[in-house]
């Protein structure tokens, strides 16, 4: 078949077509939406104001501190999850006894629906009736706020998260450790590197590449995080646990003023693109001098 | 001792270090897997600055010895000594061993650099010693263009260089190749053998070999070890095994040859057997082992006894009687011990080229 036969356009143009149909046009749509001025409640026509909702999103404190909230969520809790994580896969790569039950048992978490375990955790955390705070009080310890004060709030979505998604760093991890060439480590050991500095010189070295995206696709997901947080504390008290998601949320779909949602989700989108460039670009001198 | 300067550790190794005997005792070493036993009582004494070379079929232990020589593979029962030192339950990093591996082992993400200097930084060396060690060894292995390169970037004999490079910068007592040329094509192999038995002479160091190809072990060992089903079949120079195998098994592998052996005669013990135009008899005139009549061509058969030569004639893998070429044949007298009964048997494949060479050490 020559390049310019014209069958080529049967081939090319559904694929084109769908992807305009269910990827560009909403992101047009909604880009388009983001320079208006559009509320259904009360419905007044809509009026393009070019930047006004971005200006004024950047002029909100509620936005700053939503991307505050949803950082520091996501930034700890990948944090945790990846040095828990990385901890337990090598620890079930050392076929310790009883490893497989414990490989099952700590992927469980990771089948488990958002919501789900998010409603769990609101009963455990719940400060009166929770058995957490029953447990606590045998100790002779305070009831303490875990959904109602801000920074424990916080502190709880952070621990369900790393609880729910650890499991995942544990899974990639171990698939990354156990391709390691095991006469590597054989090598070291007769060269009397310590655990530890296998650890440093090979291990680590070796998984950086799994590593960096591990992160990556737990940082952008963390970015995304709703269900926990709207179950668990709708973003309270107050709106000390306000992600950007859940933002958008109460202005899209609580106050319907839909330009302005759009205009968060761009800048949203923007905030994202630019955490995942610069981490990229701060791995990459790391992971080219691996290739 | 006489013995060429290390050309990467002068300066740097105390003298009584250098001093150091490094032969390695194998005494009465067994090892298990559970039930299945896979080395069972095996004796190897390795003298200081000797060659060895285990050779054996796949599965015979050879590779598991080295092993724990190394200390990566623990031992069920028995001692290893390195030197005067007793390493049988220490750990690999303190028995002072180097290993080269099949698969090179490199780290795959440091450079050629890196990897032979990685041991020395692991012990915490200061980075110019590092580097000027480094240096030298790349020169000795002509590495030096390479030195900034990932082990993917190099061809296959390179990077046996840097694994052998690793190995030597760190001077150990001890160095243990594990079938270190077998993924490396033939013309190459040829080419790293040479430089390994250099390597040797250069370096002065008990090297303890491993490698299913006997070809290798002839041509680079001080000593030949043929193991098979975790013994240790005959133990000796390679000249001595290739013409004087202790039986059959060693005859076969070393020869690659179906060897047979062809029963002659039965004697009683303490009786005098009267060889003339025997073994013509035996298996056709033209098949008379062309070098002579070894011992090795000696059975006895006493009860439990392996069947090799216990004490013929000059004692063991000596010529009994020289071929005689004009009649064509091997004959002569010979005298059985007071113990056991013999009897006489005959390589076929003495017969052939393999002979010539047996013929022309008479």
């Amino acid at each position: 078949m020559m390049r310019n036969d014209p069958i080529k356009h049967v081939f090319i143009w559904p694929a084109v077509l769908v992807v305009l149909a269910i990827s560009i046009f909403p992101l047009i749509y909604s880009l388009t939406t983001s320079f208006l001025s559009y509320r259904l409640i009360p419905p007044i026509p809509p009026r393009v104001v070019w930047f006004g909702n971005y200006v004024s999103l950047l002029q909100e404190p509620r936005f700053w501190n939503a991307i505050y909230t949803t950082t520091l969520i996501a930034f700890i809790a990948v944090g945790l999850q990846y040095t828990i994580g990385f901890a337990v896969a090598l620890a079930l790569n050392a076929r310790v006894p009883g490893e497989r039950l414990f490989r099952v048992a700590l992927l469980l978490p990771m089948l488990l629906a958002p919501v789900a375990v998010a409603l769990v955790a609101r009963m455990i955390f719940n400060p009166t009736m929770g058995p957490l705070n029953q447990l606590l009080g045998r100790f002779g310890l305070v009831n303490l706020p875990f959904l109602t004060n801000g920074h424990w709030a916080l502190g709880c979505i952070i621990a369900v998260e790393v609880w729910q998604w650890t499991p995942f760093v544990v899974l990639m991890m171990l698939a990354g450790l156990q391709t390691l060439p095991e006469d590597v480590y054989e090598a070291a050991e007769l060269e009397n590197a310590s655990a530890w500095q296998q650890f440093w010189g090979i291990t680590f070295p070796m998984l950086l590449p799994i590593s960096a995206a591990v992160v990556f696709i737990r940082l952008i997901e963390s970015y995304k995080i709703m269900d926990t947080v709207f179950v668990m504390t709708g973003g309270g008290p107050g709106v000390d646990t306000e992600t950007l998601t859940l933002f958008a949320y109460q202005e899209g779909f609580k106050k319907f003023n839909l330009g302005y949602t759009s205009a968060l989700s761009f800048l949203f989108l923007i905030a994202i693109t630019i955490i995942g460039v610069t981490y990229l670009a701060l791995l990459r001198p790391h992971l080219e001098k691996r290739r | 001792m006489t013995r060429e300067r290390h050309p990467v550790l002068d300066g740097h190794w105390p003298e009584t270090e250098r001093d150091f005997m490094a032969y390695v005792e194998i005494e009465n070493v067994s090892k298990a897997y559970g039930p299945y036993k896979i080395i069972e009582g095996l004796d190897l004494n390795v003298a200081d600055e000797e060659f060895v070379v285990l050779v054996g079929p796949s599965g015979c232990g050879k590779t598991t010895t080295l092993r724990m020589i190394a200390g990566l593979e623990s031992v069920t029962g028995g001692t290893i000594r390195i030197g005067d030192r007793d390493v049988t339950q220490l750990r690999p990093g303190l028995r002072n061993c180097a290993m080269v591996f099949q698969n090179y082992a490199l780290y795959p993400h440091m450079t050629v650099s890196e990897n032979i200097g990685y041991g020395m930084k692991v012990r915490g060396e200061a980075r110019a010693t590092i580097e000027k060690a480094v240096k030298d060894v790349a020169k000795i292995l002509d590495l030096e263009q390479y030195i900034d390169r990932r082990p993917k970037q190099l061809s296959g004999g390179q990077r046996q260089r840097v694994a052998i490079g690793r190995a030597i910068v760190r001077s150990p007592d001890v160095f243990l190749f594990d079938e270190p040329l077998s993924n490396l094509d033939a013309k190459l192999r040829i080419e790293m053998r040479t430089e390994i038995k250099a390597l040797h002479r250069r370096l002065a160091k008990t090297i303890v070999y491993v490698t299913h190809d006997q070809v290798e072990a002839m041509t680079m060992a001080d000593r030949v070890v043929v193991m098979n089903r975790g013994r240790i079949e005959q133990a000796a120079d390679p000249i001595t095994i290739y013409e004087k195998p202790r039986n059959l098994f060693v005859a076969g592998f070393i020869r690659r040859a179906q060897h047979e052996f062809h029963p002659w005669r039965d004697c009683r013990p303490g009786r005098r057997a009267i060889f003339h135009r025997a073994i013509g008899h035996g298996i056709g005139g033209t098949e008379v082992p062309r070098g002579g009549l070894y011992s090795q061509h000696w059975q006895t058969r006493g009860a439990g006894r392996p069947a090799r030569p216990c004490c013929p004639p000059g004692g063991a893998g000596r010529l009994i009687r020289p071929y005689d070429r004009e009649r064509r044949r091997a004959i002569g007298t010979a005298y059985a011990c007071d113990r056991h009964r013999w009897r006489l048997s005959v390589h076929r494949a003495d017969a052939g080229r393999s002979c010539r060479r047996a013929r022309s050490a008479v």
